[in-house]
């Protein structure tokens, strides 16, 4: 179980490094990058393009954007898949016992059967796992956009702090409040004495 | 779709619009619960001894006269906001505890913004309970407090209590996050898998719409549809409509958590069941919950949804107080609390031991 959970978790960190999981999106990315490449080529003229990044480097995080995007659908159709497949088990389960219900009863039959189903869904290691693998592979989506954002025009992103800085901020703002609250009490207790 | 709900699903529909009054209904709902901020709680009255940006600490006005010498200082959890303890009148866990003639305080934790990311179990329990122990005590001219905790606030009352001993009169724990390895709730289960250290690699804090999610898949239809029908059936019982709008008031407010506390809490707690197994460690100091010797009144819910029954009950075994009580009531994690049957069966049984004890 904790090699399972080690798997896992490997997967997770390097979810943004996963090799594609269908041959064909290589194909059609490379060609899409190359087609990239020579266009960024004719127009390096102009006061704009010399604000923006090295098309190569923009393009290695467009690779890596894909990758990410890729596994993101992969999770979210697993996701899509649970669900829909416990909607037709507990619909199975409705069909099963409606007839010869009157509304209350048929409305009781609905609520239970739908719980019974994704309750013993929501409690299975196979939702527990995929569900944060989703979350996992969001949360990669995001840092991969901005880091695309990011290395394409470096200059838009300076206006604010970067998470480390900010970082930086909050831990020293952090140290700074435990201290003075545990002076405060330091000096309460002496005062005390 | 199956035939036979297809035509059930037909009839219910033809049913529903045939009766006009059911629209109105509908638009009343949609009414009610688009003003649910407005809604009041909280209606004892308290005075704010100390407020600092996590935390307050309340002191509420006496009902009664005091007949129990040592104060009662109730430490909320990290999870959604305390007024569930002060729900209305007639469903107010700190009302009926005042009524009972017990002097009440309430150590009511705030919203961490992005800049408090850093703040550590170690300094909710070292620091702010601390903190909120020493002003009673000179407050009240008193060397020991009864302490009770909900929830998280039973474990981190659980942790002050293994470390400042002499400072408790007696312990109360409501529904304690325990022994995590005999929880079987869907929390436990999605926290097994939950890579909290990507999480917080981008966000400060835990986000509360992570949290709510978790939220929504607990007992999803039983409660969260099923609880709006009833609403429904139920709209011109305006007591029912109050209660059921202060509930879902408290439901929706959902702050984050600190992400350094709320790291230790997932990977020591959840994912390594550290905590009954000793092994712990807050701040500079191991817990060992076999330090804890006072009087321990143990409450566990058997329906509760949030925290398993046996996840809870495990402390009774772990500590080494020779008056220890295991009260297990047949409600849930909420029901616990802020019902009538709390009102009517918990409470009374709970301010006696506190009487006796």
């Amino acid at each position: 179980m904790q090699s399972d959970q080690k798997d896992q978790n490997n997967e997770n960190i390097d979810s943004a490094k996963l090799p594609f999981v269908n041959e064909k999106f290589v194909d059609l990315f490379e060609n899409f990058f190359k087609q990239l490449t020579e266009l960024n080529k004719i127009s390096t003229v102009g006061p704009f393009i010399s604000l923006i990044n090295d098309p190569q480097i923009n393009m290695n995080n467009m690779r890596e954007y894909g990758n990410v995007l890729i596994n993101y659908q992969r999770y979210l159709n697993k996701y899509l898949t649970q669900m829909i497949n416990s909607y037709y088990q507990a619909l199975d389960k409705v069909s099963a016992g409606i007839q010869g219900k009157d509304a209350h009863e048929a409305r009781m039959l609905i609520i239970n059967s739908f719980e019974d189903v994704f309750s013993a869904m929501f409690e299975s290691k196979d939702f527990s796992v995929n569900y944060n693998n989703l979350i996992n592979i969001y949360i990669d989506l995001n840092k991969s956009y901005q880091k695309f954002f990011d290395a394409s025009v470096p200059f838009m992103g300076r206006q604010s702090l970067s998470k480390e800085e900010k970082d930086l901020l909050f831990k020293d703002l952090y140290e700074i409040k435990k201290i003075t609250l545990e002076i405060k009490n330091w000096m309460k207790e002496r005062k005390n004495e | 779709m199956n035939k036979t709900i297809l035509d059930h699903y037909l009839n219910e529909y033809v049913n529903f619009v045939n009766e006009p009054d059911n629209f109105r209904k509908l638009t009343e709902m949609k009414k009610l619960l688009s003003n649910i901020e407005k809604i009041e709680t909280g209606q004892t009255e308290y005075e704010v001894i100390k407020e600092t940006g996590l935390f307050r600490l309340l002191h509420y006005k006496p009902t009664k006269e005091r007949v129990y010498k040592h104060p009662l200082l109730i430490v909320y959890a990290l999870i959604n906001k305390s007024y569930i303890l002060d729900l209305q009148p007639n469903k107010s866990w700190i009302k009926n505890i005042l009524d009972q003639g017990i002097n009440v305080y309430l150590l009511d934790w705030k919203s961490p913004g992005k800049f408090d990311k850093f703040t550590t179990l170690d300094d909710y329990v070292n620091l702010f309970i601390y903190d909120c122990v020493e002003i009673i005590k000179s407050i009240e001219n008193i060397d020991k407090v009864s302490l009770q905790g909900y929830c998280m606030g039973a474990t981190m009352s659980l942790i002050y209590t293994s470390l400042y001993q002499k400072n408790v009169k007696n312990l109360i724990t409501v529904a304690p996050v325990v022994d995590t390895e005999k929880d079987k709730t869907v929390i436990k289960n999605m926290s097994q898998n939950m890579d909290i250290d990507k999480v917080l690699s981008h966000y400060e804090n835990f986000p509360y719409e992570l949290l709510y999610s978790l939220y929504a898949s607990l007992k999803p239809f039983k409660q969260g549809v099923n609880k709006y029908l009833n609403l429904f059936d139920n709209l011109k019982d305006e007591s029912f409509v109050q209660n059921f709008l202060r509930v879902e008031k408290w439901l929706y407010d959902t702050p984050p958590i600190a992400g350094e506390t709320f790291r230790q809490w997932i990977k020591d707690i959840y994912q390594k069941n550290l905590f009954s197994k000793n092994k712990l460690v807050v701040g500079e100091h191991r817990i060992n919950l076999a330090n804890i010797r006072v009087p321990l009144l143990n409450v566990v819910a058997d329906q509760d949804h949030l925290v398993s029954p046996e996840c809870s009950v495990s402390l009774n075994n772990l500590v080494s107080s020779t008056d220890k009580n295991l009260m297990r009531f047949s409600t849930g994690h909420v029901g616990l609390i802020a019902s009538g049957y709390s009102q009517n069966v918990v409470l009374p049984k709970l301010g006696n031991w506190i009487k006796i004890h």
